[in-house]
């Protein structure tokens, strides 16, 4: 089976794809030869260090950059057709929406794209923000600049959604509805392409990650399949033994202690386990950790680099 | 952000989905005239667009055109003073518009992202474009009409209320190439700079045109090189107005056409090149 159509976890159809597509800024190289795709009904989470490609990678999809290489899929057709676009919603993390309009005129504004959008008031309530339907874009915080954006978002039931960094400036409890709201969205058949530097966000969230790095993909998986190809383990305990010492046992790459715990990363746990143990007797509360997707996403990367 | 009861995808029309849809053409016409109104809207809660642009030729007319060559000596005698005045204040009430409105606001809109969101939104082609040229177009309308309502009603002129109506609808219409001009530079500058690169492009262009006072004859033989002249030559001739050593109408007519064509060609490549 093709690579690329194995990357296709749940959905029956492709609604985004990039094959074998290379773009170069100048001398730089933005993408190399890269192949994603993005099924229906799937969140998609695109990691990477600061340019890696993952805005390279979007703006492609979007039709927003051409490729120097390969060929771009969006909905079926073009990202340049309008038709491809009606079935895109987008948010954009460095967009300013006109401060002198009102939350509702913007929804308005964006429903009219569409040929099938939801009311503003459903759009409003989704994205949390009905409460801001009548206060005008200049006058909201951050965060809730960030709900009337989702709002637009979602206004034009998308097949498929672009969020690049969704939550930044969102209280805790705002933060958690819209993971909701992603959620259900996703349930309901709508594909999300989520860009985060929150990797707890695309642990609670993805379906799949993809990792780019100096414009390739170096890894694409579940998140417990991407936290596996990381081999280390955490170890915390309550233990006399001294840290420098630790240090020097085969299979630890970290060890450290601070004002209750030692804390060691290894690669061979089990057998760091057992040699804590036998070194001290009185050795308490111990636990043993997979990496999470933070560790995998850097060590991931520092291989790439 | 609580559940609603609506399904996103599977409540569409024959369970069709979103991106299969094709969209009814009295929607796309939908789409056009919303994204004008809530341009126009921006515009009207705007001070810092709307105060300059559309007060500020009216209240200089008012001023100048009314107040003190009404008072001069010279108004009874040479009453085509006023009709010169009339053309020249109006004209410069068009350009405003279309050079802030569209440029300014073109700039400003690309640095702050606005312009590649609605570019990856399924905005209708040319929508924001349009939108933009629709708004200054109308504030060009109002301004000048408010003009023209002061000249018939104070500013002492000769002209038939269709001679005034006629200038205006010249001028309302000439905005296009000044559009087209603002489009042009908002392609090319940065937000932040391009209130100044208008300055530079819009002071010269309505001084050295001679719209407001004789030009000294050094100056008068370069007016012709400002589209400002050809355009407020054009709209006297189509009021029948004398034209004295001004170029031909026809030559006019065909400057601001090639300004439009050459500025507003330039200025849609980038935009579909760069954005």
């Amino acid at each position: 089976m093709d690579a690329r159509v194995q990357n296709v976890r749940r959905g029956e159809s492709i609604l985004a794809q990039l094959q074998g597509v290379s773009k170069r800024y100048g001398k730089l190289v933005a993408l190399d030869r890269l192949d994603l795709c993005v099924g229906r009904g799937e969140l998609l989470a695109l990691l990477g260090p600061n340019g890696a490609g993952k805005s390279t990678a979007i703006s492609l999809c979007l039709g927003l950059t051409l490729p120097d290489a390969g060929k771009v899929t969006l909905c079926g057709g073009s990202p340049l057709d309008v038709h491809s676009r009606r079935g895109v919603g987008v948010m954009m993390q460095e967009a300013t929406l006109p401060p002198e309009l009102r939350a509702r005129e913007l929804v308005e504004l964006a429903r009219s794209y569409y040929p099938h959008p939801l009311s503003c008031d459903a759009a409003l309530e989704l994205a949390g923000a009905r409460a801001l339907a009548s206060r005008r874009y200049s006058k909201l915080s951050g965060g809730q600049k960030r709900q009337v954006q989702f709002a637009l978002a979602i206004c034009g039931r998308p097949e498929i959604l672009f969020l690049d960094e969704p939550t930044v400036g969102l209280d805790i409890q705002a933060r958690e509805a819209m993971w909701r709201t992603l959620r259900e969205l996703v349930a309901d058949g709508c594909s999300i392409v989520l860009t985060t530097h929150y990797l707890e966000e695309a642990e609670r969230l993805a379906d799949r990650v993809v990792v780019l790095a100096s414009g390739r993909l170096i890894a694409s998986g579940t998140v417990p399949e991407i936290r596996s190809r990381v081999s280390r383990k955490q170890i915390r305990c309550t233990s006399e033994v001294p840290v420098a010492a630790v240090r020097e046992w085969p299979g630890v790459t970290q060890a450290s202690r601070d004002a209750h715990h030692l804390r060691v990363t290894a690669i061979d746990a089990e057998s760091v386990v057992r040699r804590l143990l036998n070194a001290d007797p009185a050795l308490a509360d111990l636990e043993i950790q997979q990496a999470g997707l933070a560790e995998a996403f850097a060590e991931l990367t520092k291989e790439a680099a | 952000m609580n559940a609603v009861p609506v399904s996103f995808l599977d409540t569409l029309p024959s369970g069709r989905r979103a991106g299969s849809q094709v969209m009814p053409r009295t929607r796309v016409l939908r789409a056009y005239l919303t994204e004008i109104r809530f341009e126009l809207l921006r515009m009207m809660r705007s001070p810092v667009f709307g105060i300059p642009m559309v007060l500020l030729p009216f209240a200089l007319y008012f001023l100048f055109g009314v107040v003190i060559a009404g008072a001069s000596p010279d108004a009874k005698a040479h009453p085509e003073i006023a009709n010169f005045l009339f053309t020249g204040f109006a004209t410069f009430a068009v350009v405003g518009p279309a050079l802030f409105g569209v440029g300014c606001a073109l700039a400003m809109e690309r640095d702050q992202g606005l312009l590649r969101l609605k570019r990856a939104m399924p905005t209708p082609t040319g929508g924001y474009l349009l939108a933009k040229v629709a708004m200054a177009t109308i504030f060009s309308a109002v301004s000048a009409g408010a003009i023209a309502v002061v000249a018939l009603l104070a500013g002492k002129i000769t002209l038939s209320g269709a001679q005034v109506a006629t200038i205006v609808a010249v001028l309302v219409a000439g905005t296009l190439p000044f559009s087209a001009l603002g489009l042009f530079i908002g392609t090319r500058v940065s937000g932040s700079a391009s209130p100044g690169v208008m300055n530079l492009v819009y002071l010269p262009m309505v001084y050295l045109s001679g719209l407001f006072f004789p030009l000294p004859k050094g100056l008068q033989s370069w007016s012709v090189i400002w589209p400002t002249l050809h355009l407020n030559r054009l709209a006297m001739a189509a009021a029948h107005l004398p034209l004295h050593a001004s170029p031909d109408p026809r030559l006019s007519a065909l400057v601001l056409i090639a300004l439009t064509l050459v500025f507003g060609g330039l200025a849609l490549r980038r935009l579909a090149r760069v954005g």
